[in-house]
C-alpha cells in the first residue's frame, strides 16, 4: 500500500489518518485507507437468512455490497435509519467491500502514532471484538474499527473468563 | 513487463504446450504417424525446457531434458513404439504437467510421483547426470515465436524512414507507414528520438523523429516499393537489402544486439520483439549504428524457431487476462439489462408515431445480441481439452483393474465457458473412475453374461439451447439397487421403511458419505464421493442425473449452463420484495382452486396438479417476508423443477412481474453464500434483487411430523439428495 510506504519512509509524515464517525453517543474511527466513499442511507434490498445486523444489499456501480448496521453489530440495537444517516463503504484485507451504517461522519483525524493505544488485554466491553486499537485524542477515547473482524462471521462478542 | 509477467506468460504457454502434447499422444494411440507425432511432442517438451532453464526451474528443466533425450532415442528407432514406451510417454507428460503446475503455484513438486518416471527416462536415455551444459546452446526463449510467413525465400530489409516536414500537415500518419511495412512480414522498429526538441520548441505539426525498421519478409522488394511510393514526396525512405547469405551463425543473440540499438522499441502488436517483451527500454542508448550482428541474428533465431514450432500452425491468438474478459462480460451484461429496460419504456410509445425510434431499437437489439454472443464466445473453450485427458486415465485404470475398456468420445468440439471447462476435469474424472471401478465388470464376468470382454464407455457432449449436455454412459452392470438401498439404511441416510422408486434409489449414491464399495480401492473411494461430483456441478449452475438399467449399464447426464454470466429469470413479487427464479427451472405458473390444495399441518400444504402432488414452498415463510400472500389460492404458484434433483415443487409468490435476462452477480464476492439464494442481480431500476437457489430453498423447512409422513419423507429424502450438505 502506497500510503503505508509513505508513512514508513517519511518520518515527517508519520501521522496516521482516520475517518471518525458517530454511533449513538460514541465516536469510532476507521483507518482512512480502508474507506472508499460515503453514501447517504437508502433502503437496501432485504437479505433473507442473514444475521439481524445485515440490513440488506445494495448496488454500487454494478457490485453487490452488504450493509452492516454497526450499532446492531455492536449489540446496541437497530439504527432507525433515515436519509441523514451515512453508509461508509470500507474495504477489508481480502478486498471485500462492505457498507457500514453509522449515524454520521464527524471528522478526519490526523493522529500521531503515540496517540494510538493497543487494546486493553482483558475487557468485557461489547465493542472490543471489532476494534484494532484505541485513539486517545484530547482525553477522548475513540475505538478504531477493524473491518475484517466486523465482517468476519465468527467474530462474536468475546466471552470473559 | 517484468520477469514475473514473463514467467506467467511462460506458464500459460506451458498449458498450451502440454495440451498439445496430450493431443499428440492421443493421436499416437489412435494410429497417427508415429514419427510426426513424436517430433511434435519433442518440440513441445523442448519449448518447455527452454523456458524452464530461462526461469531457473531446475527440476522441471532436468526432467524435460531427460524426456527430450529419451524421445531423441525413440525417434531414431525404426519400429513402432511398444505399449511400454507409450506408457512412459504418457507418464512423462503427466509428470511434466505436475512439475509445471507446482512451479506455477510456487510449490514443491511431488517428487514421489515424478521421480520414478524421471529415473526410468534417465535410465533409458542413458543420462548419467543432468543437466549437461550442451542444453543451453540450443536454448531459445519460448516467447519469441511468431507466425511464419508462408513459402518463398525470406529477405531482410533495413529501412530508414524519415518523415518530411509536411507529412503530418498532409494528414499522413507515420504509424500508417509503419503498419503497412509491418503487414509484409515481421518487423523490428526502432524510433530515433534524438532530434526531439525541448518542450517549448515542440511543433505538433512536424514529426521530429525517424525510424529504423528491420523487415523480414517473403515478399519481394516491389511490395515494399509500393508502400514507399505512397509517401515518397512526404518522407525520405531508404531501403537496403541485407538478406544474409548464411544465417546459421550467431544463434539467438538478438536480445543483446537489440539492447544496443539507440532509441526505443515500438510495440506494433505481434512482431517478435513485442512478444518477447524484453527490458530493452531501460537499456542505455548506445551510439552503435545498426550492426550486422543484429540483423544476422534476427534471421538466425527465426530459423531456430522453425524447428520448435508445432507443425500444425496454431490460429493467431492474443492472450487476455481473465479479469479483463470478466469486465467485458459484465459490461455486456449491463448493456443487455439497459436494453431490456429501454424496450420496456419504448413499448409504451406508439409505433406509428416513432417508426425511426423503433427501427433503431430493433437494430440496437440485434447488435447487442451479436455482441453478447461474441463476448460469450471469447470465454468459450471446446471440451476437447478435458476429454482428451481421459485416454490416458483409461490406460491407467485398465492397468490397475485388469479390465478392458474402450472409450469413445463425441462432441468434443462443443464449447462452454472456460471456467466450466476447467472445473469439469475433476467430476468427470471421478465419474469415469467410478464407471470403471463399479460399473464395468471383469472380462470373465462380461463374457459369462454374453457381453464382449471389452467394456464400453461413451463420453459425449452437445449444446441444447443455452445449456450443454455431457453424458457418460457405460455398458456395465448398472446400479445394484438392493445394495445401494441397504447401504443407505445402514448408514442412517434413509429410513428403513421408506418406499422409494428406482430413480430415487439411484439418486441415493449422491448422498454425502455414501459409498458402496466396501474395499476402498486405489481407484475410487478416495474420499471424493459422488456428492462432491454433484456439488461441483451444482456450483456451476448445473445438474447431474443418473439413469441405470441393471445388467445393462448406467448413464450419467450433466447439464451445464453455457455461460455463468447471464441468466433468464422470472421476476416475482413477494410482499414488498422481488425474487428472481431462473427460467430454466420454471415449468409454468397456476392459480389453484381450493380443491387442489391439501393442508397437512399449519405451515405445510401440497397442491395437486394433473394428479401429481407437489409440495408448496412459500417464499414469504421461507424468508420471513412480511405482508405477503399466505393463501395459495389467492397468490400464484410457480411450478418448478430442480428443487432437488427429481423434485418438483410449487413456489408460492404474490404475483409475477415479468421475465428478463439478468446478469448474475456474486454475493460471495463481498459477502458470503446464503442458503436459498443463488446470487444477486441488478434490475432495471438499479436496485439489487436476489436470485433464488431452488436446490437449497426449502431445505431448512424440511417437513417433520405430518399426516402425510411417507410422502413427506420421500420428498425430504430427495431434498437431502438434491442439496449440498448444509
Amino acid at each position: 500500500m502506497s500510503w503505508d510506504l509513505e508513512v514508513a519512509t517519511n518520518p515527517e509524515a508519520a501521522a496516521l489518518q482516520f475517518i471518525a464517525f458517530e454511533v449513538g453517543n460514541d465516536r469510532f474511527a476507521l483507518p482512512i485507507q480502508h474507506v472508499i466513499e460515503f453514501r447517504t442511507w437508502a433502503e437496501p434490498t432485504t437479505m433473507p437468512n442473514a444475521p439481524s445486523y445485515v440490513r440488506g444489499i445494495i448496488n454500487v456501480r454494478g457490485e453487490i455490497l452488504p450493509i452492516f448496521d454497526l450499532a446492531a453489530r455492536l449489540g446496541r440495537g437497530f439504527t432507525m435509519a433515515s436519509p441523514k444517516h451515512v453508509v461508509i463503504l470500507a474495504q477489508n484485507i481480502q478486498g471485500q467491500t462492505t457498507g457500514i451504517l453509522v449515524d454520521s461522519v464527524s471528522d478526519i483525524l490526523t493522529v500521531s502514532p503515540k496517540d494510538i493505544a493497543a487494546l486493553p488485554r482483558v475487557e468485557g466491553g461489547e465493542a472490543t471484538p471489532f476494534l484494532s486499537g484505541i485513539l486517545s485524542i484530547d482525553s477522548e477515547l475513540i475505538g478504531v474499527i477493524d473491518v475484517d473482524k466486523l465482517v468476519h462471521e465468527s467474530a462474536m462478542p468475546a466471552l470473559t473468563g | 513487463m517484468d520477469l514475473d509477467d514473463l514467467k506467467q506468460t511462460f506458464f500459460l504457454e506451458c498449458d498450451d504446450l502440454l495440451a498439445a502434447a496430450e493431443e499428440n499422444l492421443d493421436a499416437l494411440t489412435q494410429g497417427a504417424d508415429q514419427a510426426e507425432a513424436v517430433n511434435a511432442l519433442f518440440r513441445h517438451v523442448h519449448s518447455i525446457k527452454g523456458g524452464a532453464r530461462a526461469f531457473e526451474l531446475e527440476y522441471l528443466g532436468s526432467f524435460a531434458h531427460a524426456f527430450e533425450s529419451y524421445m531423441s532415442l525413440a525417434r531414431k528407432s525404426d519400429g513402432p513404439l511398444g505399449d511400454q514406451a507409450l506408457g512412459l510417454l504418457f507418464d512423462s507428460v503427466d509428470a511434466l504437467r505436475l512439475l509445471v503446475e507446482a512451479a506455477r503455484d510456487g510449490l514443491e513438486p511431488d517428487r514421489q510421483r515424478i521421480e520414478p518416471t524421471y529415473q526410468v527416462l534417465c535410465a533409458k536415455a542413458e543420462i548419467v547426470d543432468s543437466p549437461p551444459d550442451e542444453a543451453y546452446d540450443e536454448f531459445v526463449p519460448v516467447a519469441v515465436f511468431d507466425d511464419e510467413p508462408a513459402g518463398g525465400p525470406t529477405s531482410l530489409f533495413q529501412i530508414t524512414f524519415v518523415p518530411g516536414p509536411t507529412m503530418l500537415t498532409s494528414g499522413v500518419d507515420p504509424l500508417m507507414v509503419l503498419r503497412s511495412i509491418k503487414s509484409l512480414g515481421s518487423v523490428t522498429v526502432i524510433c530515433d528520438t534524438a532530434a526531439t526538441p525541448a518542450l517549448d520548441a515542440f511543433d505538433p505539426a512536424t514529426c521530429p523523429w525517424q525510424w529504423s525498421i528491420t523487415l523480414e519478409t517473403t515478399e519481394s522488394v516491389e511490395a515494399l516499393n509500393d508502400i514507399v511510393d505512397m509517401v515518397s514526396d512526404l518522407a525520405t525512405i531508404r531501403i537496403e537489402d541485407q538478406t544474409p547469405v548464411d544465417d546459421s551463425a550467431n544463434l539467438a543473440l538478438s536480445f543483446d544486439a537489440d539492447a544496443s540499438y539507440p532509441g526505443e522499441l515500438i510495440d506494433l502488436g505481434d512482431g517478435p520483439q513485442s512478444r518477447s517483451n524484453l527490458p530493452t527500454m531501460s537499456a542505455p542508448p548506445a551510439t552503435t549504428p545498426l550492426s550486422a550482428t543484429s540483423i544476422k541474428s534476427a534471421g538466425a533465431s527465426k530459423n531456430e524457431t522453425k524447428n520448435l514450432q508445432p507443425q500444425s500452425v496454431a490460429p493467431k491468438t492474443v492472450r487476455v487476462e481473465v479479469p479483463k474478459l470478466e469486465r467485458l462480460g459484465n459490461m455486456v451484461g449491463e448493456l443487455v439489462i439497459t436494453q431490456a429496460f429501454l424496450m420496456r419504456q419504448a413499448s409504451r410509445l406508439s409505433f406509428d408515431e416513432n417508426p425511426d425510434l423503433f427501427r433503431a431499437l430493433e437494430e440496437m437489439s440485434q447488435h447487442i445480441r451479436d455482441l453478447q454472443d461474441s463476448s460469450l464466445a471469447l470465454r468459450a473453450q471446446p471440451l476437447k481439452s478435458v476429454f482428451s485427458r481421459f485416454g490416458h486415465l483409461l490406460r491407467d485404470l485398465e492397468k490397475a483393474t485388469g479390465k478392458k475398456i474402450n472409450l469413445t468420445t463425441a462432441g468434443e468440439d462443443t464449447e462452454i465457458d472456460k471456467t466450466v471447462v476447467e472445473r469439469l476435469n475433476e467430476p468427470l474424472t471421478h465419474l469415469i473412475r467410478n464407471a470403471v471401478d463399479h460399473g464395468i465388470e471383469s472380462p470373465d464376468k462380461r463374457l459369462s453374461v454374453g457381453k464382449p470382454a471389452e467394456g464400453r464407455i461413451r463420453l459425449s457432449a452437445e449444446q441444447r439451447g443455452n445449456q450443454v449436455f455431457i453424458e457418460l454412459a457405460d455398458d456395465g452392470g448398472g446400479i445394484n439397487r438392493e445394495r445401494v438401498r441397504a447401504k443407505a439404511v445402514e448408514k442412517g441416510l434413509i429410513d428403513a421403511e421408506l418406499v422409494l422408486t428406482d430413480e430415487e434409489i439411484d439418486d441415493l449414491i449422491f448422498l454425502p458419505g455414501f459409498s458402496t464399495n466396501e474395499a476402498v480401492t486405489d481407484i475410487s473411494g478416495r474420499g471424493v464421493g459422488m456428492d462432491a461430483v454433484r456439488q461441483t456441478i451444482f456450483d456451476m449452475g448445473g445438474r447431474v442425473y443418473v439413469r441405470s438399467e441393471p445388467g445393462r449399464g448406467s448413464r450419467f447426464l450433466l447439464t451445464l449452463p453455457l455461460s455463468l454470466a447471464v441468466l433468464d429469470a422470472m421476476i416475482t413479487i413477494v410482499g414488498d420484495q422481488r425474487f428472481l427464479i431462473p427460467v430454466h427451472n420454471v415449468r409454468r405458473s397456476i392459480r389453484p382452486e381450493p380443491a387442489q390444495i391439501t393442508r397437512f399441518d399449519r405451515q405445510g400444504a401440497m397442491v395437486s396438479v394433473n394428479g401429481e402432488m407437489l409440495r408448496i414452498i412459500s417464499i414469504a415463510s421461507e424468508f420471513n417476508v412480511p405482508g405477503a400472500i399466505t393463501d395459495p389460492c389467492r397468490g400464484l404458484l410457480i411450478l418448478v423443477d430442480g428443487a432437488g434433483d427429481q423434485q418438483r415443487a410449487a413456489l408460492l409468490v404474490d404475483d409475477l412481474l415479468g421475465q428478463e435476462p439478468v446478469v448474475v452477480k456474486s454475493l460471495e464476492r463481498n459477502y458470503r453464500k446464503v442458503p436459498g439464494i443463488a446470487a444477486a442481480t441488478i434490475l432495471g431500476d438499479g436496485r439489487a434483487a436476489l436470485i433464488l437457489d431452488l436446490l437449497t430453498l426449502g431445505q431448512a423447512s424440511g417437513a417433520t411430523n405430518s399426516t402425510r409422513q411417507r410422502a413427506e419423507q420421500a420428498l425430504a429424502a430427495s431434498v437431502k439428495i438434491g442439496g449440498p450438505s448444509a
